[in-house]
Protein backbone atom coordinates (compact mmCIF):
# COMPACT_ATOMS: atom_id res chain seq x y z
CA UNK A 1 0.00 0.00 0.00
CA UNK A 2 1.85 3.55 -0.91
CA UNK A 3 0.55 4.68 2.52
CA UNK A 4 1.60 3.34 6.01
CA UNK A 5 1.49 4.30 9.44
CA UNK A 6 1.29 7.84 9.91
CA UNK A 7 0.59 8.48 6.83
CA UNK A 8 -2.50 6.21 6.60
CA UNK A 9 -4.08 8.24 9.80
CA UNK A 10 -3.67 11.18 7.80
CA UNK A 11 -4.57 9.96 4.83
CA UNK A 12 -8.01 8.82 7.11
CA UNK A 13 -8.33 12.30 8.85
CA UNK A 14 -8.66 14.07 5.58
CA UNK A 15 -11.15 11.81 4.20
CA UNK A 16 -13.30 11.91 7.30
CA UNK A 17 -12.93 15.84 7.13
CA UNK A 18 -14.84 15.53 3.61
CA UNK A 19 -17.26 13.41 5.22
CA UNK A 20 -17.99 16.01 7.72
CA UNK A 21 -17.81 18.99 5.37
CA UNK A 22 -20.43 17.47 2.94
CA UNK A 23 -22.48 15.64 5.48
CA UNK A 24 -22.72 18.52 7.68
CA UNK A 25 -24.15 20.86 5.08
CA UNK A 26 -25.98 18.21 2.71
CA UNK A 27 -28.67 15.54 3.40
CA UNK A 28 -27.05 12.95 1.59
CA UNK A 29 -28.49 9.52 0.25
CA UNK A 30 -28.37 6.66 2.31
CA UNK A 31 -25.92 5.06 0.30
CA UNK A 32 -23.39 7.92 0.66
CA UNK A 33 -23.11 6.93 4.18
CA UNK A 34 -22.23 3.05 3.27
CA UNK A 35 -19.55 3.35 0.17
CA UNK A 36 -17.69 6.16 1.27
CA UNK A 37 -15.98 3.95 4.30
CA UNK A 38 -14.98 2.63 0.82
CA UNK A 39 -13.78 5.10 -0.75
CA UNK A 40 -11.62 5.91 1.97
CA UNK A 41 -10.05 2.36 2.04
CA UNK A 42 -9.61 3.12 -2.04
CA UNK A 43 -7.76 6.16 -0.77
CA UNK A 44 -5.40 4.00 1.47
CA UNK A 45 -4.46 2.00 -1.46
CA UNK A 46 -4.38 4.50 -4.30
CA UNK A 47 -3.21 7.73 -2.44
CA UNK A 48 -6.18 9.53 -4.20
CA UNK A 49 -10.32 10.27 -3.60
CA UNK A 50 -12.74 10.01 -5.77
CA UNK A 51 -16.00 10.23 -5.11
CA UNK A 52 -19.74 11.09 -6.98
CA UNK A 53 -22.80 12.41 -4.57
CA UNK A 54 -26.12 13.84 -5.60
CA UNK A 55 -26.91 16.49 -3.58
CA UNK A 56 -30.29 17.43 -4.79
CA UNK A 57 -32.72 16.17 -7.48
CA UNK A 58 -30.39 17.63 -9.98
CA UNK A 59 -27.07 18.75 -9.08
CA UNK A 60 -23.96 15.99 -7.83
CA UNK A 61 -20.89 17.17 -6.49
CA UNK A 62 -17.93 15.04 -8.57
CA UNK A 63 -14.34 15.17 -5.91
CA UNK A 64 -11.47 14.07 -6.46
CA UNK A 65 -8.00 14.69 -4.86
CA UNK A 66 -4.31 13.14 -5.12
CA UNK A 67 -2.17 12.70 -1.67
CA UNK A 68 1.50 13.16 -1.34
CA UNK A 69 3.29 14.07 1.61
CA UNK A 70 5.86 16.78 2.28
CA UNK A 71 9.24 16.17 4.04
CA UNK A 72 7.82 16.81 7.93
CA UNK A 73 5.61 13.84 6.21
CA UNK A 74 2.70 16.14 6.26
CA UNK A 75 -0.35 15.27 4.11
CA UNK A 76 -0.92 17.55 1.29
CA UNK A 77 -3.34 17.63 -1.63
CA UNK A 78 -1.41 17.68 -4.79
CA UNK A 79 -3.95 17.68 -7.51
CA UNK A 80 -7.23 18.30 -6.79
CA UNK A 81 -10.75 18.56 -9.18
CA UNK A 82 -14.08 19.65 -7.34
CA UNK A 83 -16.79 19.96 -9.50
CA UNK A 84 -20.60 20.51 -9.48
CA UNK A 85 -22.46 18.86 -12.45
CA UNK A 86 -26.35 19.18 -13.35
CA UNK A 87 -28.34 16.27 -14.42
CA UNK A 88 -27.15 17.41 -18.40
CA UNK A 89 -23.68 16.14 -17.32
CA UNK A 90 -22.50 20.13 -17.34
CA UNK A 91 -20.02 21.37 -15.23
CA UNK A 92 -21.91 24.08 -13.24
CA UNK A 93 -18.71 24.73 -11.59
CA UNK A 94 -15.46 23.55 -11.27
CA UNK A 95 -12.21 24.13 -9.27
CA UNK A 96 -8.67 22.92 -9.46
CA UNK A 97 -5.25 23.68 -8.48
CA UNK A 98 -3.62 23.18 -12.22
CA UNK A 99 -1.01 25.99 -12.85
CA UNK A 100 -2.10 27.51 -15.93
CA UNK A 101 -3.90 30.77 -14.71
CA UNK A 102 -2.64 34.20 -13.18
CA UNK A 103 -5.45 36.36 -13.54
CA UNK A 104 -9.52 35.96 -13.00
CA UNK A 105 -11.88 36.50 -16.39
CA UNK A 106 -11.40 40.30 -15.56
CA UNK A 107 -7.68 40.59 -15.94
CA UNK A 108 -6.93 40.86 -11.94
CA UNK A 109 -4.59 38.75 -10.27
CA UNK A 110 -6.08 35.17 -8.69
CA UNK A 111 -5.86 35.47 -4.99
CA UNK A 112 -4.60 32.58 -4.19
CA UNK A 113 -2.84 31.03 -7.60
CA UNK A 114 -2.83 28.08 -8.81
CA UNK A 115 -6.51 27.48 -7.09
CA UNK A 116 -8.79 28.77 -9.28
CA UNK A 117 -12.59 28.38 -9.83
CA UNK A 118 -14.62 28.05 -13.27
CA UNK A 119 -17.97 28.98 -13.53
CA UNK A 120 -20.86 27.80 -15.76
CA UNK A 121 -19.49 29.77 -18.41
CA UNK A 122 -16.15 28.14 -17.77
CA UNK A 123 -14.87 32.14 -16.58
CA UNK A 124 -11.93 31.88 -13.73
CA UNK A 125 -12.27 33.07 -10.26
CA UNK A 126 -9.97 32.82 -7.43
CA UNK A 127 -10.61 30.49 -4.90
CA UNK A 128 -8.72 29.50 -2.07
CA UNK A 129 -8.08 26.15 -2.48
CA UNK A 130 -10.10 24.71 0.48
CA UNK A 131 -13.12 22.32 -0.18
CA UNK A 132 -15.17 24.08 2.37
CA UNK A 133 -15.54 27.07 -0.12
CA UNK A 134 -16.32 24.96 -2.60
CA UNK A 135 -19.29 22.93 -0.27
CA UNK A 136 -20.54 26.27 0.41
CA UNK A 137 -20.55 27.70 -2.84
CA UNK A 138 -22.91 24.79 -4.24
CA UNK A 139 -24.53 24.53 -1.30
CA UNK A 140 -25.33 28.16 -2.22
CA UNK A 141 -26.19 27.37 -5.88
CA UNK A 142 -28.41 24.36 -4.90
CA UNK A 143 -30.42 26.81 -2.48
CA UNK A 144 -30.86 29.00 -5.39
CA UNK A 145 -32.70 26.38 -7.28
CA UNK B 1 -32.64 20.75 0.15
CA UNK B 2 -30.02 21.52 1.94
CA UNK B 3 -29.82 21.36 5.76
CA UNK B 4 -27.20 21.15 8.51
CA UNK B 5 -26.62 17.94 10.67
CA UNK B 6 -27.47 14.71 8.74
CA UNK B 7 -29.04 12.34 11.18
CA UNK B 8 -27.78 9.02 9.88
CA UNK B 9 -23.83 10.44 9.98
CA UNK B 10 -21.30 8.37 11.32
CA UNK B 11 -18.91 8.77 14.09
CA UNK B 12 -15.21 9.01 13.22
CA UNK B 13 -14.95 5.71 15.76
CA UNK B 14 -17.68 3.89 13.76
CA UNK B 15 -15.41 5.05 10.44
CA UNK B 16 -12.31 4.14 11.43
CA UNK B 17 -13.48 0.55 12.05
CA UNK B 18 -15.04 -0.15 8.65
CA UNK B 19 -12.41 1.13 6.88
CA UNK B 20 -9.70 -0.52 9.12
CA UNK B 21 -11.71 -3.90 8.58
CA UNK B 22 -10.39 -3.68 5.21
CA UNK B 23 -13.29 -4.91 2.76
CA UNK B 24 -11.81 -3.38 -0.73
CA UNK B 25 -8.85 -5.58 -2.28
CA UNK B 26 -5.84 -4.08 -3.98
CA UNK B 27 -7.07 -5.91 -6.72
CA UNK B 28 -10.34 -4.46 -6.85
CA UNK B 29 -9.45 -0.97 -6.43
CA UNK B 30 -7.26 -1.77 -9.34
CA UNK B 31 -9.44 -3.26 -11.49
CA UNK B 32 -11.73 0.21 -10.57
CA UNK B 33 -9.02 1.67 -11.96
CA UNK B 34 -8.27 0.34 -15.07
CA UNK B 35 -12.26 0.49 -16.05
CA UNK B 36 -12.33 4.41 -15.75
CA UNK B 37 -8.61 4.47 -17.49
CA UNK B 38 -10.65 2.27 -20.61
CA UNK B 39 -13.66 4.48 -20.27
CA UNK B 40 -11.82 7.44 -21.13
CA UNK B 41 -9.80 5.67 -23.70
CA UNK B 42 -12.41 4.95 -25.54
CA UNK B 43 -14.35 8.40 -25.65
CA UNK B 44 -11.30 10.15 -26.80
CA UNK B 45 -10.03 7.28 -28.90
CA UNK B 46 -6.63 7.29 -27.14
CA UNK B 47 -4.43 5.13 -24.99
CA UNK B 48 -3.58 6.38 -21.32
CA UNK B 49 0.17 6.22 -21.86
CA UNK B 50 -0.04 8.42 -24.79
CA UNK B 51 -2.87 10.81 -23.33
CA UNK B 52 -0.50 11.04 -20.34
CA UNK B 53 2.43 12.20 -22.61
CA UNK B 54 0.60 14.59 -24.42
CA UNK B 55 -1.59 16.35 -22.41
CA UNK B 56 -0.53 16.75 -18.81
CA UNK B 57 1.75 19.89 -17.91
CA UNK B 58 0.10 21.56 -20.72
CA UNK B 59 -3.39 24.16 -20.95
CA UNK B 60 -4.83 21.46 -22.47
CA UNK B 61 -5.47 19.33 -19.44
CA UNK B 62 -7.33 22.11 -17.86
CA UNK B 63 -10.62 20.12 -18.44
CA UNK B 64 -12.66 18.02 -16.10
CA UNK B 65 -12.30 14.67 -17.27
CA UNK B 66 -8.41 15.54 -18.27
CA UNK B 67 -7.56 16.37 -14.46
CA UNK B 68 -9.39 13.30 -13.32
CA UNK B 69 -7.67 10.47 -16.51
CA UNK B 70 -4.35 12.12 -15.30
CA UNK B 71 -4.97 11.23 -10.85
CA UNK B 72 -6.20 8.30 -12.07
CA UNK B 73 -3.64 6.83 -14.51
CA UNK B 74 -1.07 8.17 -11.86
CA UNK B 75 -3.05 6.27 -8.83
CA UNK B 76 -3.27 3.23 -11.08
CA UNK B 77 0.21 2.73 -11.34
CA UNK B 78 1.13 3.74 -7.47
CA UNK B 79 -1.51 1.30 -7.01
CA UNK B 80 0.64 -1.25 -9.03
CA UNK B 81 3.81 -0.63 -7.77
CA UNK B 82 2.85 -1.32 -4.41
CA UNK B 83 1.28 -4.49 -4.85
CA UNK B 84 4.29 -5.75 -7.03
CA UNK B 85 7.36 -3.54 -5.23
CA UNK B 86 10.32 -3.15 -7.53
CA UNK B 87 11.98 -5.40 -5.48
CA UNK B 88 10.17 -8.66 -6.36
CA UNK B 89 9.84 -7.76 -9.87
CA UNK B 90 14.04 -7.21 -10.27
CA UNK B 91 13.95 -11.15 -9.72
CA UNK B 92 12.50 -11.43 -13.30
CA UNK B 93 14.83 -8.84 -14.94
CA UNK B 94 17.20 -10.13 -17.37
Amino acid sequence: MPFEGRQRAAALDRCWSIYLSLTSVFILPEDFHVEFPIVAESVLITGALQVTVAIGSDLSLALREEYGFDPRQRLTVSRYSYNLIDVSGNNVLRADNLPFHRTDYRRRLLSNPPHHLHDEKDRIHSFSGELGEFVARAEKILLSR
Amino acid sequence: MATRKTPQRMTKKQFVKIVTSGTLSADRAIGNMVDELQRYERKYGMRSEVFYALIPGTPAEDQQDFVNWAICYRSYFRALQSKFPFKELSRYAI
